[in-house]
């Protein structure tokens, strides 16, 4: 198991973006410094759920202040994108990286985002798909002269190339948020790394079956098997609380301001009556994101994820406008108590298919009946 | 017939508010299939719009039991019965249509179901600024 630094920091106001971006960049420096290999960067806009907003501008940021780190993204939201400048960011990337983009894609979900670039929601998978045609056609052309596409939402033609191009031939790798069992499997199929979230571990090994499957289906090399599952990554909420340390008290405003802030950007909603939000908050400590608490409890919730032989775990550190020395001070008890042991976990090949006769269904999220 | 009897009784208590006493024992998808089986029935005299008020207040009660399934299915019935009203006189239903969607949506929202919860939320807001309610 891999380590990756996830920046996902949501910010308080105007104020306190410079503060917070500056702070997000010297923690990456921190991770860097304890073995951290990649920084995997996300894209929010308006809420204040992310500080930073536009994933390729951080990214480039990102390649100068830490050379050497892999970049991923974790997810570029496409649909809000034009195709021809994404793929030229990504390229240029790629170069400044040098060959080391992990290009990871989704349609997004916040109902705020669409209506603010002027977007219809219900068309994000339709538009996010025909942008990754028009990606394919950008990275693969036909010929040398260029290309054109002509399309419901994209109509272009391109007379030459896109430059730069990237060190990765003939793209950078691609990764998918998902959660779909179809487009689990496309995922597979198409040798894309899987970009896992904050389910628990019986979701995450269905979501694993299905993707096995398309590559199965698809019948993919044992190098192309092995590219997708280099990359294919788990995100995780991390707090690594000090000896004796109450950190469910010392936390609560932090998990306050998460849970608010998560329901915003998520749902449009900006409050709850008092027992939804108690409610949502119990539901965040048991099934969410977050795994807080001593090394060793740490160490016990995310045991599974490296038994299952997960080869990268984005970790998130810096959410619910935590402090920066608090961030810190977790980073280095993660980096002393808990690295280690995961990297010393085998895989198991028999925790597949044990959580699967859990989760007979296959089913990919929680629900209510 | 003991079970539709069962069902009126049921559906009437639901109806005149006073769940929280005689229902208390049984579950909010129990008390929504009694009701559902209710207003199937030819000679029910049962008022609808009585019963989905009474379903909303049946989910937030149950909401604050901590009992987030329950609470759910009855603001998905809820929801179901104003939809129909609303269709059929969307200028009488329009507010307490687009409150019970608010409520379907905090439910949602409570238990991390980002979808349905937009959905709902998403409608509420519609259903607010004039649209025409779809059934």
């Amino acid at each position: 198991m891999r380590f990756s630094y996830y920046l996902n920091p949501q910010t308080p106001g105007p104020d306190d973006d410079e503060r917070v971006i500056d702070e997000v960049f010297g923690q990456l420096e921190l991770a860097r410094s304890m073995g951290f290999t990649d920084a995997w960067i996300t894209e929010h806009h308006f809420t204040g759920y992310n500080v930073y907003s536009d994933p390729t501008t951080m990214a480039a940021a990102v390649s100068q202040r830490v050379p050497g780190m892999r970049i991923g993204f974790a997810v570029a939201v496409v649909a809000l994108a034009h195709p021809i400048r994404f793929v030229t960011q990504c390229n240029l990337l790629d170069q400044l990286t040098k060959g080391k983009l992990v290009v990871g894609v989704g349609s997004g979900n916040a109902p705020d985002e669409y209506d603010g670039f002027g977007l219809d929601r219900e068309e994000r998978y339709e538009r996010m798909h025909e942008f990754l045609d028009v990606c394919d056609l950008a990275w693969e052309p036909p010929s040398p002269e260029g290309f054109e596409h002509h399309g419901k939402y994209f109509d272009l033609e391109v007379r030459g190339r896109i430059i730069p191009a990237p060190i990765q031939r003939p793209r950078p790798h691609v990764a998918v948020a998902t959660g779909t069992p179809e487009r689990i499997e496309m995922a597979g199929r198409r040798g894309w790394s899987l970009l896992l979230g904050p389910q628990d571990v019986e979701f995450i090994a269905a979501r694993l079956q299905y993707y096995f499957k398309g590559m199965d289906d698809a019948g993919l090399d044992a190098e192309a098997r092995r590219r997708a599952w280099q990359h294919t990554s788990l995100v995780r909420q991390l707090y690594v609380a000090e000896d004796g340390e109450n950190w469910l008290e010392e936390l609560d405003d932090v998990l306050d301001t998460y849970t608010r802030k998560s329901l915003r950007a998520n749902t449009g909603i900006d409050d709850l009556p008092k027992a939804d939000m108690e409610k949502r908050r119990s539901e965040y400590l048991k099934h969410g994101w977050l795994h807080a608490g001593t090394a060793d409890e740490v160490f016990e919730r995310l045991r599974p994820f490296a038994e299952l032989g997960i080869s990268n775990l984005m970790c998130w550190f810096n959410f619910g406008h935590m402090a920066d020395e608090r961030i810190r001070a977790s980073m280095t008890r993660f980096h002393e108590r808990v690295m280690p042991r995961l990297q010393e976990v085998t895989p198991r090949d028999d925790l597949l298919p044990a959580l699967i006769e859990v989760n007979k269904d296959l089913a990919t999220v929680a629900s209510i009946p | 017939m003991a079970g539709e009897m069962e069902s009126r009784r049921v559906a009437t208590v639901l109806a005149e508010g006073r769940h929280g006493d005689e229902l208390g024992s049984m579950s909010a998808e129990e008390i929504v299939e009694h009701v559902r089986r209710e207003l199937d029935s030819p000679d029910s005299g049962l008022s609808r719009r009585d019963l989905a008020a009474a379903l909303v207040s049946l989910g937030d009660e149950r909401a604050n039991s901590d009992r987030p399934n329950e609470a759910a299915s009855a603001a998905k019935m809820a929801v179901d019965l104003y939809r129909a009203l609303a269709v059929a006189e969307p200028e009488v239903y329009r507010e307490e249509f687009a409150s019970a969607l608010d409520s379907l949506a905090r439910r949602m929202a409570a238990v991390w179901l980002h979808e349905p919860a937009l959905q709902a939320n998403r409608e509420a807001r519609r259903v607010r600024r004039g649209a025409a309610i779809e059934g």
